[in-house]
């Protein structure tokens, strides 16, 4: 048995790193809601569940797919930057992919390539985006995915989830249907 | 039954069958036994308590309160692990003789990181798979068992751990590297090792001498990459292994309940030999080329060298030849039959047939002189087994094959009839 009052600091030190840690979390992500570039990027949802952290809802990101020079030079499971564009509706669209930081902007995101598509007239890249989740009120997930299917029936509906963006790390706050938020939406039901 | 005694030792004084003294030594036996239980209690109704409020916190916790704003559900998430650390700090200030204490507050400080860490995660919706929670989770955590000390810590740092290594190593390779688990088990060692020291008895030992082996059994699969043939070799030394340390280690020996290695090492050869007894698996093996310039090789390698030490420092060879346990020697025996046997199948499948119905003997054997009924029926189980597999992959008629299975049936009945007979 470790003696005592080493036992005790030992402690102390622990719980303060268990803290930092969770702090640090928590640090990270307001610094990115408060000080981060909002994007809108399209998306469809989907609903399964966690058994830990609960249930949400995936999001299946559709710009996916950046435009490159060289498709050779990407392999999967590289890390990669990749900056936006918006389209004229003011939805974000992916724009350049480097292997750096791009300079002169703290707009671009950190991401990984999951796969290429190197033919002579397409040299293109898939990527995924660090969120996949947006997780939500154990009953409220289900509600969510119904509100979505009858919003798939309505075209002029649009799905997007709200990014926060700074130095190529993201927070993602919030989904939208068509121009009100799915929390929102299931509150008013 | 003790009741009844104390309350006899009156009458039994009153008759002078037994004196004061001794009357009072009866007494104060019972006594500090009753303290024991009473102990005994305290600690599994406390590790059970915290168990079940820590998974309580958990789940409350993946209902996600989205009515309430992000500051509240962060007050909230903190709650639980300051609870649970505060709750430590006073055990080891004021209550570190207490495992009840101990093992309590620690099950509640594990549970108590999870809980923070899933409603960070909610609340910021902070992907990441479930294989780098578990590792976040097991490595805030791992100091907890040396700390305070805590067994229930080891146990749930270890399932969490298991689980990191089979998530990276099986499901979702892309999640993580199952590397870490090897290098997590390290730190779990020490604490281990001392345990098996100093309280060899304790329950809290007996969880870990399942749990370790159980670990280490569905992880050793995670080495495999491109030659994932060796691994039928693997697993066969390492259940030798751990048959060898179960059989002849003073801390495991002459017990079931705390003897996970002898039990897992003895099944597990079982199961895989009888596995192993089928034609096709050998006419797939024979298919691939044996790599040795590998990862899996030379942990296998590595496993045997460490096999045949134990062999020589455990086994008192100067049996008689009858009386020595073949079993060490299976996985010995199948390493030559694999690299050498494995261009002609039939001879594999064959041998291994053999040793296969060796072991059920020498069990059967063994049952008889230990009068055993648990071991004969593992014999004789596994002489079943063994039938039942050979109808699979040959053509014997309908006729023997119902005959042979009369035949077992009667053998069951008469050599367990014997048994109960003559212990009477």
């Amino acid at each position: 048995m470790i003696p005592g009052k080493l036992a005790i600091t030992g402690f102390i030190i622990l719980c303060a790193i268990q803290l930092y840690m969770a702090g640090g979390m928590i640090l990270e992500n307001e610094t990115l809601l408060v000080e981060g570039k909002i994007i809108k990027l399209r998306t469809a949802p989907l609903d399964p569940n966690d058994p830990f952290r609960g249930k949400y809802i995936i999001l299946n990101l559709l710009d996916n797919l950046v435009e490159v020079s060289d498709a050779g030079e990407w392999t999967y499971g590289d890390v990669a930057y990749v900056t936006f564009r918006e389209d004229p509706l003011g939805f974000a669209l992916t724009d350049q992919l480097s292997k750096s930081e791009p300079p002169g902007t703290q707009d671009y995101l950190k991401v990984k390539v999951t796969g290429t598509i190197n033919r002579p007239q397409e040299q293109k890249v898939y990527i995924v985006f660090p969120f996949d989740r947006f997780y939500m009120e154990e009953k409220k997930a289900p509600e969510a995915e119904r509100i979505y299917q009858e919003a798939l029936a309505d075209t002029t509906k649009v799905t997007y989830a709200q990014v926060h963006l700074k130095n190529g790390s993201g927070v993602l706050s919030d989904v939208f249907i068509g121009d009100r938020s799915i929390v929102q939406l299931i509150k008013d039901q | 039954m003790q009741k009844r005694i104390t309350q006899d030792l009156e009458s039994l004084l009153e008759r002078q069958i037994i004196d004061i003294s001794t009357a009072d030594k009866i007494r104060q036996f019972y006594q500090e036994q009753d303290t024991d239980t009473r102990n005994r209690q305290y600690v599994v109704f406390g590790i059970l308590g915290a168990l079940l409020v820590g998974l309580g916190i958990i789940l409350i916790i993946a209902h996600n309160w989205d009515e309430l704003n992000r500051l509240a559900r962060t007050f909230i998430g903190f709650f639980p692990l300051i609870a649970a650390q505060i709750l430590c700090l006073y055990t080891l200030l004021r209550k570190r003789e207490s495992r009840a204490w101990r093992e309590s507050s620690a099950t509640l400080l594990v549970f108590g990181v999870g809980a923070t860490l899933s409603l960070i995660s909610q609340i910021y919706h902070i992907p990441g798979s479930i294989a780098s929670f578990m590792l976040t989770w097991s490595l805030l955590i791992l100091p907890v068992i040396y700390l305070m000390p805590s067994t229930m810590a080891t146990v749930l740092y270890l399932i969490g751990i298991t689980y990191y290594g089979s998530e990276t190593g099986y499901w979702s390779p892309q999640e993580g590297n199952s590397i870490f688990y090897w290098l997590l088990i390290i730190p779990v060692l020490p604490y281990y090792f001392n345990l098996l020291k100093r309280e060899a008895a304790s329950n809290f030992t007996y969880i870990l001498n399942w749990l370790m082996p159980i670990s280490l059994i569905i992880n050793l699969g995670t080495i495999s990459r491109e030659n994932p043939e060796w691994l039928f070799v693997t697993y066969l030394i390492l259940f030798g292994i751990y048959y060898l340390i179960g059989k002849y280690t003073p801390q495991f020996k002459n017990s079931l309940q705390n003897n996970g290695y002898r039990s897992l090492g003895s099944t597990g050869m079982v199961v895989l030999l009888v596995i192993l007894s089928f034609h096709f698996i050998w006419r797939e093996l024979a298919k691939e080329p044996l790599v040795f310039n590998s990862l899996e090789f030379i942990i296998t390698l590595v496993l045997f060298l460490i096999l045949i030490y134990l062999i020589i420092r455990l086994i008192p060879l100067k049996k008689p030849l009858m009386d020595i346990d073949p079993s060490p020697f299976i996985p010995v025996v199948f390493f030559i039959l694999f690299l050498i046997g494995r261009s002609a199948p039939v001879m594999g499948v064959v041998a291994v047939n053999i040793i296969l119905f060796l072991i059920a003997l020498y069990t059967i054997r063994r049952a008889m002189q230990l009068q055993h009924l648990g071991l004969l029926n593992y014999g004789l189980l596994m002489i079943t087994a063994l039938i039942l597999c050979r109808f699979f992959d040959t053509n014997i008629s309908f006729i023997i094959r119902g005959l042979l299975f009369v035949l077992i049936g009667i053998g069951f009945f008469l050599a367990n009839h014997r048994l109960i007979k003559s212990n009477q």
